[in-house]
């Protein structure tokens, strides 16, 4: 899970990716790059994202804890 | 900017957004935030003649000003551009590279009447960019996250959009206030 997460965030951005890499502050990506992300996990997981949970998944190990919770 | 420039501008960097900058792989992240602090150590000598500030980030990750928390800041970039505004009232600035985004995007983003007027416009990218920008806009003057603006409807006197050209790039800039 932790792969295909960092595989599929290395498409958002050239900075190196890291389980706790922050996606805006270490990442570089912005507001809407998070957004493209959530919902590129969305279609590859068949998840749905409540938007409430959006800005607590901030760092990369916090999308992988969530997506193991939720998948 | 020459590397020479660039290492230059770095010595007119604090330490610690220096060493943000150098933290960035990326040569167009460092350069956004080399340059997006030095935008703002201009603004606030021309507007209120200071020199020396600490920039730091709240809980929400909204800039503000240690020394000067009755002064508002924002500050925004993408690939093309970069954008900073101050004021004595809480502001939001949003600067967007305009490109193609599909339809689920569109729909996660837009409300449900925004989402009609985009699909009715001739151009359904710079449409779309300016209602991002403007959500964006409203988060950062908020301080709350950009979900609390997502399928929301947003009043379209929030915020101005302009458009502009850099190269083979045009973006949109969003300001709002309270």
């Amino acid at each position: 899970m932790s792969d295909r997460v960092i595989e599929i965030i290395r498409e958002y951005t050239d900075n190196e990716v890291k389980e706790n890499s922050d996606l805006i502050n270490d990442l570089g990506m912005s507001s809407l790059d998070v957004v493209n992300l959530v919902v590129a996990f969305e279609d590859e997981f068949e998840i749905e994202v409540p938007d409430s949970k959006i800005k607590e998944l901030t760092t990369v190990d916090r999308i992988v804890k969530y997506l193991e919770e939720n998948v | 900017m020459t590397e020479e420039e660039f290492h230059q501008f770095l010595f007119l960097l604090p330490e610690y957004r220096k060493e943000k900058t150098l933290r960035y792989r990326n040569y167009i992240d460092q350069l956004n935030c080399l340059i997006s602090f030095l935008l703002l150590k201009i603004l606030l000598k021309r507007k209120y003649d200071i020199i020396d500030f600490t920039m730091k980030y709240d809980k929400n990750g909204k800039p503000y000003l240690k020394e000067y928390p009755d002064i508002h800041i924002s500050i925004s970039h993408c690939k093309c551009a970069c954008a900073v505004v101050i004021s004595d009232s809480p502001v939001g600035i949003d600067v967007q590279e305009i490109r193609k985004y599909n339809y689920d995007i569109y729909q996660r983003v837009c409300s449900e009447r925004e989402l009609q007027q985009l699909m009715k416009s001739d151009n359904k990218e710079e449409f779309f960019t300016k209602i991002w920008c403007v959500k964006e806009c409203m988060a950062k003057v908020s301080g709350m996250g950009i979900e609390n603006y997502l399928k929301q409807e947003c009043e379209n006197n929030r915020g101005i959009t302009v458009v502009r050209q850099v190269r083979n790039y045009r973006y949109v800039v969003a300001v709002c206030d309270n």
